[in-house]
């Protein structure tokens, strides 16, 4: 392992689980997580800190997850970064428009933490 | 005069010459009554009249003999056939010959050819029948009345089997009795025209739809109305066409506003759909992010994660129940949503002070407010009276209040307005939180329910700086 810890960048407006994702993947993964409450931040967080691994709500303010995603690809170095969306959504349509984003793994909300870690670990290979 | 003189006067005078004598004998007839009834004189004289004409024809001349004896000098029409059987149509004039004590011993009759008259009504027949016009004339003087075959024939009757009593007023529609009644006396009174529709008994019984045209006749010598002549035509065809028609107009009009009330009600139905399409996607993010929060943090308690979270330095616990009181309220407005959809909340619309609503409501609201560092603007204009549910538009009130308190910053100024706006009443409660997504959130879709339920309307709306305004129009009382 790195000195330097694998940075993810992680999309969601809701404070709660802005705070219990980044306890779960820094505590039980041991990653650096940055977090942005909507796609705006995103992208000027992710000019900044070069993420491994994206991690997206899919219904955000403003600017939707997809939406999101699309704009970070657009950033130097983010193209094929791994993406995980993690989705109150079970629409069918919606995953498929997300599998066409390159997106790998998709969690329905609720999840548990150590699967999200899990999940986290498998993307990252 | 010379007796000769007179005698060729009498001769020669381009009309026929009568004398009968007080039985109604012939005693005198000039050279004319072989031009006009193809008869020389000599077979007429000592003939009775009643030899020489029919039964209906005498009691016609004796009728006007009586007429002529009360003093009525009006000459009258006679149709007389000829001795080859074809119809002769005379007009008569005839005064009595008096003796020295004013008895009547005898009737001096001029009788003139009315063929070129008769020719003209004739016509008149015939355009008549072309018509499908019936002839009725009522002769008041003597009480009599005259029915064109054309008339018999609109009453289903043949000019042999026409009743000889036949009344008009018996054979009209006793609905219409009195129309036609009142029409008919101001027509001949006033000497008038007449133009009614009116139904009139056939000979089978049925009814039949007339309309008749007619008018009164006056005396040339004494003015007053002697005869009423009228055309009446059959239109029951039209009347049918026309109840036809009112029927059809009436059934295209309850189809039209059946389906306008269809298309409404689909309409209605779609925009609830969609509503509720929307709301659906809505409660399934609303619900499962705290369920997610609260399965996340009891793992991550289970888990023996540092149990501080940095950030407000809240426990797992604490924001584990946080959460789920957070699904509570949501559950709640589901479930108020539902039951305002499905009309299981009934609204008692009544006169509502919304100025003073308002103000107790933020007044109940001051200590919540202060603790969050949030400032409350109000410009709370006097007196706006609503027509609402009172419970209901607490709860509308109280919502928006609750919910632009929660998305306020710290030391960030909410702003709430009450007025008046082109004859409704407004409220518009203004926050700086962030800007607000275009999807309903479950509350605020309870709330937008309500208030159209009562007949306003709500609107969220980003600001131009920063925040969001949350607009409510709502009918005055």
């Amino acid at each position: 392992m790195s000195l330097r810890k694998t940075t993810i960048l992680h999309v969601e407006d809701d404070r709660s689980l802005q705070n219990l994702v980044r306890i779960a993947l820094e505590s039980i993964g041991g990653y650096a997580v940055r977090t942005a409450a909507d796609g705006y931040q995103a992208v000027a967080l992710a000019r900044e800190s070069a993420p491994q691994l994206l991690l997206l709500d899919l219904d955000l303010p403003g600017m939707n997850g997809i939406a999101t995603l699309r704009a970070l690809r657009e950033l130097p170095g983010l193209a094929a970064v791994p993406a995980l969306f993690l989705t109150a959504s079970n629409d069918p349509a919606v995953e498929a428009e997300l599998r066409s984003l390159g997106v790998r793994e998709i969690l329905l909300k609720p999840f548990r933490p150590r699967l999200l870690v899990e999940t986290v670990r498998r993307l990252l290979g | 005069m010379e007796p000769n003189i007179a005698s060729r006067v009498a001769e020669h005078v381009p009309a026929m010459l009568l004398y009968l004598d007080r039985e109604l004998r012939v005693r005198f007839a000039n050279r004319h009554c072989v031009e006009l009834l193809g008869r020389a004189p000599r077979e007429l004289l000592g003939r009775l009249l009643g030899e020489l004409v029919d039964p209906g024809t005498l009691k016609y001349a004796q009728g006007h003999v009586a007429a002529i004896e009360s003093g009525d000098p009006q000459p009258r029409d006679y149709v007389l056939r000829d001795r080859h059987g074809a119809r002769r149509f005379l007009q008569v004039h005839a005064v009595p010959d008096r003796d020295g004590e004013g008895r009547s011993i005898g009737y001096f009759a001029c009788t003139s050819d009315k063929a070129a008259e008769r020719a003209a009504q004739d016509r008149l027949s015939v355009a008549l029948a072309a018509s499908g016009a019936g002839l009725w004339e009522w002769n008041m003087k003597a009480d009599e009345a005259f029915h064109s075959p054309e008339f018999k024939a609109l009453l289903g009757y043949t000019p042999e089997n026409f009743p000889a009593d036949f009344s008009f007023f018996a054979a009209v529609h006793p609905e219409d009795e009195e129309i036609t009644f009142d029409a008919l006396s101001v027509a001949v009174q006033e000497g008038g025209r007449f133009d009614r529709e009116f139904r009139m008994r056939r000979a089978d019984g049925e009814y039949r739809w007339l309309r008749a045209r007619g008018r009164a006749t006056r005396c040339p010598d004494s003015g007053a109305v002697t005869r009423f002549t009228a055309a009446a035509r059959d239109i029951g065809a039209r009347r049918e066409a026309e109840a036809e028609l009112r029927d059809a107009r009436a059934l295209v009009d309850a189809t039209l506003e059946g389906s306008m009330a269809m298309t409404q009600e689909l309409e209605e139905r779609r925009r609830l759909d969609r509503i509720k399409r929307e709301l659906v996607t809505t409660a399934n993010h609303e619900m499962r992010t705290p369920l997610a929060a609260i399965i996340a943090a009891l793992e991550l308690l289970r888990e023996g994660a540092d149990a501080r979270i940095e950030q407000g330095g809240e426990s797992f616990l604490g924001l584990a129940l946080r959460n789920a009181e957070h699904l509570a309220r949501v559950v709640e407005q589901w479930l108020d949503l539902e039951r305002i959809d499905l009309g299981m909340i009934g609204v008692n619309c009544a006169p509502v002070d919304l100025s003073a609503l308002v103000a107790t409501l933020l007044g109940a609201r001051a200590t919540d407010a202060a603790e969050r560092g949030v400032q409350i603007e109000r410009v709370i204009g006097r007196n706006v009276q609503v027509n609402a549910d009172a419970d209901r538009l607490g709860q509308v009130a109280g919502h928006l209040v609750s919910s632009a308190l929660e998305r306020s910053p710290r030391g960030t100024v909410m702003r709430v307005q009450v007025g008046m706006r082109e004859g409704n009443a407004v409220l518009m409660i203004e926050d700086e939180g962030p800007d607000v997504f275009t999807g309903l959130d479950l509350g605020l879709g309870a709330c937008k329910a309500i208030v159209e339920r009562l007949g306003g309307t709500l609107q969220v709306a980003n600001r131009a700086v920063c925040g969001a305004a949350f607009h409510v129009e709502l009918p005055c009382s």
